[in-house]
């Protein structure tokens, strides 16, 4: 017995000895950030250089008309005609445009030289084809280019034609967005042209194309040899699933990926961990602005269809403060919904202000006694209270709904806290089944005309249900449908300033903070650059 | 013990039946359906057009109990659906995760077939020695330490300060050690104790004093009356916990991204994927059906009285 354990035991001691071995060497590799040997009988000795990224999510199906693949992916891959970059619309596959003066048609000059993965050429046909499989798909009716479509023609070969039932000045944001009006190749098309029930091949006309891909664990991208703008600076990339943040973070440390990037549909890295990542001696990147953090307050609810209360709360909310403790100066404060860097939304507004002075003076002008002893306020026997409706699974709202529940004690107002899985929170907050929820913009391309259109919209979203109230929705919903088609911008521009005023009077959604996106990666990475708050672009990174 | 098994197999489609019936049921009483969840997912407005157009594209229009039959006999005909989130076949993405969680499982249930009866013969060897309160001391840290902690601990050990082990992929054998020697430690502590206590009850057994009395050596009487006596019922205990391997991973496959079972019922849930949910249950309903009944057969193999008990 003795002697077989010993033998036993000299077998996994050797065993032991080799996988380290193994392991040096493969880490040594991974170390190097990523560069491997080409193959002999290449005259370049330059060694191709990727890049290992860790991803919060898996790729998903990569169907460019559907909401099943990761958007920052499906970036990667397929194109639109245009794209919204530098705060603007700029020429995407479309060369340039021309817009006809009633507003109603966009002719679109296609890159003579834009080319599919797979070597076929880009053509209006192909885009009719693909338009023709989206409207199929009848999935996008929220967008107004959906919504304000009547027709759209192949007039050339390369010249692409759309004729809109109103004139919609936002349709080329709605364009520009990553889904669903970017192109597949015709090789990814089913049989009957659609492609709602899946595609064929993933082929795009953009920088990157899929080579390697095993769901739930990694995705490797690699140059797309027919892409027509300037070739990006590494030659491909690989995204490895990471189900949680300190499991990435410790593969970053231990050398085996290059770069961690939170955005919107991805994100690995608390507040602390960036801090400490940034501390340690890493690369550190903050995006620009991408979107908007707030509460909103039920105003159709008591006691919140209240003005004074709904006002009272917001001033007793000390935000420049909670938005130090929570993001420790990587976002900051949002003085209004949209951030004023957004198309159409730099109108001057105010912001609220910090007061519990006031907010204590409205609330007692309202009947709303503190009585000696108590710690809250009451009303005709009534306690004020409020509940928070929260997703407990993602830490900034779980911060928000403590510091906003110590915050309204100062006035008498005691704030309940309920945390909550992710989907019933959404479902119940998308419902109206709230007092006060967490929300966010939705960003570029689509702030603010789409989010303003849902909020008008019945059930449309969570601001919805704080802004029905409003002693003039109906003049107010009038003005957010009539604010995208005025072709005239100063017009456009003064409606927008309207609607918004209308809604910070309103008192019911209080912004917090302006989402940044985040990325750390090692020391011999440069060039790191943000987008859209769903997508990671990567075309300017380099590996020294 | 034929008739036994038999039994045991026949059992399975009334237990399949309740399982799937409350499956079923359960999920459908979570709050938020399936229907509200995707719509949110894809910015479709709660138009009661759209409303009627999500419930179609899912079956979810017609009444509960329409939907349940129509589901079995799918079921019944190895059919399982579409994810309601990735137009994949339900089946397709239930195998492919189980294999990643039965390869991790048995990796896991290698540690324990080779751990527990070392540590437990180190142990009962000399009670109260060095090598047993390791082994004590061991057994404690196993069962007290939640795994995703000792996940995080070896990741920091072994991945980022030794740099021995990678802390992410399944590509080679290495990745394997860390997240199934996790997997298995509290499962192997429970064993040992097990194993350890039924030794030393053994070595006191009255076989044991005529065996040391008929001047047997050592090391015979230690192999073949104490320690096979010993086994049984640990092996049994073992064959039961594959069952729990395999339904147990959900945090120790979030730690270690490992793309199985855990991660994606987890998904599944979030989504309210209704054909993947149920169809998980029943998978990890018959894989403990099956655990007891491997269980059962190894007693039976292990111990000639279980194999031969009808005829004697």
């Amino acid at each position: 017995m003795k002697k077989r354990l010993s033998i036993l035991l000299a077998v996994c001691m050797l065993a032991g000895a080799l996988a380290g071995c193994g392991a040096s060497k493969e880490e040594s590799a991974a170390g190097e950030a990523t560069t491997t040997e080409e193959n002999a009988g290449e005259e370049e000795t330059e060694a191709p250089v990727f890049v290992t990224i860790a991803s919060g999510v898996d790729i998903g199906d990569m169907n460019p008309h559907l909401a099943n693949a990761a958007i920052f992916a499906q970036n990667y891959v397929y194109e639109g005609l245009v794209v919204y970059e530098d705060g603007g619309i700029q020429p995407g596959l479309a060369e340039t445009w021309d817009i006809s003066e009633d507003g109603l048609t966009y002719t679109f000059h296609l890159r003579e030289n834009a080319m599919y993965s797979d070597g076929t050429a880009l053509t209006a046909e192909n885009v009719v084809k693909n338009f023709d499989a989206i409207f199929a798909a009848n999935l996008y009716g929220y967008m107004g280019a959906a919504a304000y479509m009547d027709h759209y023609t192949a007039v050339d070969e390369h010249t692409f034609e759309i004729v809109l039932t109103e004139p919609y000045a936002p349709v080329l944001h709605d364009l520009a967005a990553v889904r669903p009006f970017r192109m597949l190749g015709d090789a990814g098309f089913m049989e009957d042209g659609s492609t709602d029930q899946g595609i064929k091949e993933i082929v795009g006309t953009g920088p990157w194309m899929l080579t390697d891909y095993v769901e739930n664990e990694y995705a490797t991208f690699e140059q797309n040899p027919y892409y027509w703008g300037e070739a990006p600076k590494i030659d491909g990339f690989t995204l490895k699933v990471f189900t949680d943040g300190q499991t990435a973070v410790s593969a970053l440390e231990a050398g085996e990926i290059d770069m961690i990037y939170d955005m919107y549909e991805s994100q690995l890295m608390s507040v602390d961990t960036y801090n400490s990542l940034v501390d340690a001696g890493y690369n550190s990147f903050i995006s620009e602005p991408v979107l908007t953090r707030a509460l909103t307050l039920n105003s159709q609810v008591e006691p919140l269809n209240d003005f004074n209360v709904r006002k009272a709360l917001i001033l007793a909310l000390d935000r420049e403060s909670i938005v130090q403790s929570v993001f420790g100066g990587l976002e900051e404060m949002a003085q209004s919904y949209y951030w004023p860097g957004t198309m159409d939304c730099n109108v001057g507004l105010k912001g609220y202000s910090y007061n519990v002075e006031e907010a204590n003076k409205l609330l007692d002008e309202d009947g709303w006694v503190l009585e000696d002893g108590k710690e809250y306020r009451t009303k005709d026997g009534k306690e004020l209270a409020v509940t928070f409706y929260y997703d407990a699974s993602n830490v900034v709202q779980t911060s928000f709904a403590q510091i906003c529940q110590s915050e309204v004690k100062k006035i008498g107002m005691n704030m309940k806290i309920m945390g909550e899985e992710y989907s019933a929170n959404i479902s119940r907050i998308y419902s109206g089944e709230f007092e006060i929820g967490y929300t966010v913009s939705w960003g570029d391309p689509y702030d603010p005309h789409s989010t303003l259109a849902a909020m008008a919209t019945v059930g449309g979203s969570a601001e919805y249900f704080a802004l029905a109230s409003m002693e003039n929705f109906d003049d107010f919903a009038a003005k957010v449908a009539a604010a995208p088609k005025a072709v005239d911008a100063e017009e456009r521009q003064a409606l927008y300033k309207e609607i918004m005023q209308a809604i910070e009077d309103e008192y019911s959604i209080i912004p917090i903070s302006y989402q940044t996106n985040r990325a750390i990666t090692q020391t011999n990475i440069s060039g790191v650059t943000f987008g859209l708050s769903n997508i990671m672009p990567l075309n300017e990174l380099t590996v020294e | 013990m034929r008739k036994y098994i038999i039994k045991q197999i026949l059992m399975i489609i009334p237990t399949l039946l309740i399982v799937s019936i409350v499956a079923f049921g359960m999920i459908r009483m979570l709050p938020a359906d399936a229907v509200e969840t995707y719509m949110l997912a894809n910015h479709l407005e709660m138009t009661d057009e759209n409303i009627a157009m999500v419930e179609e594209k899912f079956g979810l229009h017609e009444p509960v109990v329409t939907q349940y039959f129509s589901w079995v006999s799918a079921v019944l005909h190895l059919d399982f659906g579409e994810s309601y989130t990735s137009n994949q076949e339900v089946a397709d993405m239930l195998w492919k995760a189980f294999k990643a969680t039965a390869q991790l499982a048995g990796a896991a249930m290698l540690w324990i077939v080779v751990l527990t009866p070392v540590l437990g013969i180190f142990s009962a060897k000399k009670p109260n020695g060095w090598m047993d309160g390791f082994t004590r001391m061991f057994c404690l840290m196993g069962t007290a330490i939640p795994t995703f902690v000792l996940g995080f601990f070896m990741i920091r050990l072994f991945g980022v300060q030794l740099k021995i082990l990678p802390v992410s992929g399944k590509e080679s054998w290495m990745n394997y050690i860390m997240p199934s020697f996790a997997l298995s430690l509290a499962h192997i502590s429970s064993f040992v104790q097990m194993l350890r206590n039924e030794m030393l009850e053994n070595k006191k057994g009255a076989f044991t004093l005529y065996a040391n009395a008929r001047g047997i050596k050592e090391g015979v009487v230690f192999r073949t009356h104490i320690l096979k006596n010993s086994m049984l019922p640990v092996v049994n205990t073992v064959g039961i916990s594959i069952g729990r391997l395999i339904a147990g991973t959900v945090v120790i496959e979030n730690v270690f991204s490992w793309p199985g079972l855990g991660q994606l019922i987890t998904k599944a849930i979030l989504a309210r994927d209704y054909p993947v949910i149920q169809a998980y249950i029943l998978l990890i309903a018959i894989v403990f059906i099956c655990a007891n009944l491997i269980a059962d057969l190894l007693s039976a193999w292990v111990d000639p009285r279980i194999r031969l008990g009808e005829k004697g």
